[in-house]
């Protein structure tokens, strides 16, 4: 495991005024855990940026070196949770939490398949990935970035459960054994909808079915409203002709 | 049949406004690929029915598509030819109020030049700048 050194600092800002220190480049973060109260913070967007750079946001762990604390070694934290901004593309927030290297933590790792299934290259079928994460129990130090299945030996119909994934030395899993992870099934077929599907209104709620006349009428507003010129015409005509009279 | 609700409270519903970026619906939560709109507007059931068409022809029906947002919003027509007033129109399609940010489909099962072309046809079909969007492990 690298040794990743991230520095940060307490911050004063929260709530609405934290949109203003994102604009100075910072990224704001909270650091919790071990029995301590969270603790506000901030860091620079760049060098956030260069720790991580070539690793994976989950279960990576950093040191972070708070300004102005007691202890110069730095605090290891998990990197929890990371919002980002779905536009943009950028990180909005950081979850941190203080680990203790000597005690186990619970966290999820992401499982992938490796391979191409017989039932997928053979019989035509679709693999499914069914659970992406699997809770795990381990010491922080040996958290796997990811937990790798073989999946070339499924067959159409076969699925592999999270009983058949082996995890790496000192890492239990957690996830109940029986749920399914990758399973490989026909490919649904699409049902052709007609062309010609007549587009009727939905039931409202409350409110008794209206005569037939009514849902002729709300089924092609059309013709209601072809209907309704006649009678402004003859209105209209209906008006000269009083003029006329007059 | 296009999407529609089965039952519904009221027949009609205002315009409403589409303010903002979207809060929700914003990540990729079932499959490996994704269509993300990039502007605001209505999406129309018959566009949706439309780019669902395109998605599952063009993967010739491998893998698996989800819709995300579902049409749920009334709209109304006046008839043509026919003077202001006299009340609302009747209703003449259904629409989901799209934000930038909103995914509109996800898919999964094919790869991902398959999954790149499809998603593209399928944006030449929305009202709406779309990107496409590819599942990331940070």
């Amino acid at each position: 495991m690298a040794d990743l050194l991230l520095k940060a600092e307490e911050r004063q800002e929260k709530g609405k005024s934290v949109e203003r220190l994102r604009r100075a480049g910072f990224i704001p973060a909270v650091i919790y855990g071990d029995g301590k109260p969270a603790t506000a913070i901030k860091m620079d967007a760049k060098d956030f940026g260069k720790v991580v750079k070539g690793h994976a946001f989950e279960n990576l762990i950093v040191r972070l070196d708070l300004e102005n604390q007691e202890t110069k070694k730095g605090r290891m934290a998990l990197i929890r949770d990371v919002q980002m901004d779905p536009l943009k593309d950028c990180v909005i927030h950081v979850d941190f939490q203080e680990v203790s290297m000597e005690k186990k933590l619970r966290t999820k790792v992401r499982v992938e398949g490796k391979g191409d299934p017989m039932g997928v290259t053979q019989e035509g079928g679709v693999l499914e990935c069914t659970l992406r994460e699997v809770e795990i129990e381990c010491l922080p130090m040996n958290i796997p970035q990811v937990l790798v299945v073989d999946v070339s030996n499924l067959n159409l119909g076969a699925s592999i459960s999270v009983r058949d994934i082996v995890p790496p030395e000192g890492v239990d899993i957690l996830t109940a054994k029986e749920i399914s992870v990758f399973s490989v099934a026909l490919p649904k077929m699409e049902e052709e909808t007609p062309k010609e599907a007549e587009i009727t209104e939905p039931e409202v709620i409350g409110k008794a079915k209206e005569p037939a006349e009514g849902a002729e009428g709300a089924a092609a507003p059309l013709e209601k409203g072809e209907k309704k010129e006649p009678a402004a015409q003859k209105k209209e005509g209906e008006g000269k002709e009083a003029e006329k009279k007059k | 049949m296009p999407l529609m609700p089965a039952r519904v409270k009221y027949r009609k519903a205002q315009k409403g406004c589409r303010s903002g970026k979207a809060t929700r619906v914003t990540t990729l939560s079932f499959g490996e690929y994704g269509l993300q709109t990039l502007e605001r507007g209505w999406v129309t059931n018959i566009q949706l029915e439309a780019i669902r068409v395109a998605v599952a022809r063009h993967m010739k029906r491998k893998g698996k598509i989800w819709l995300r947002l579902f049409p749920d919003k009334p709209i109304t027509k006046k008839p043509a030819e026919t003077r202001m007033g006299k009340g609302k129109g009747q209703p003449s399609g259904w629409v989901i109020v799209v934000k930038p940010g909103n995914i509109l489909m996800e898919i999964e099962g094919v790869p991902e030049p398959v999954a790149k072309e499809a998603l593209s046809l399928a944006s030449y079909k929305l009202p709406v700048r779309t990107r496409f969007l590819v599942r990331q492990h940070h």
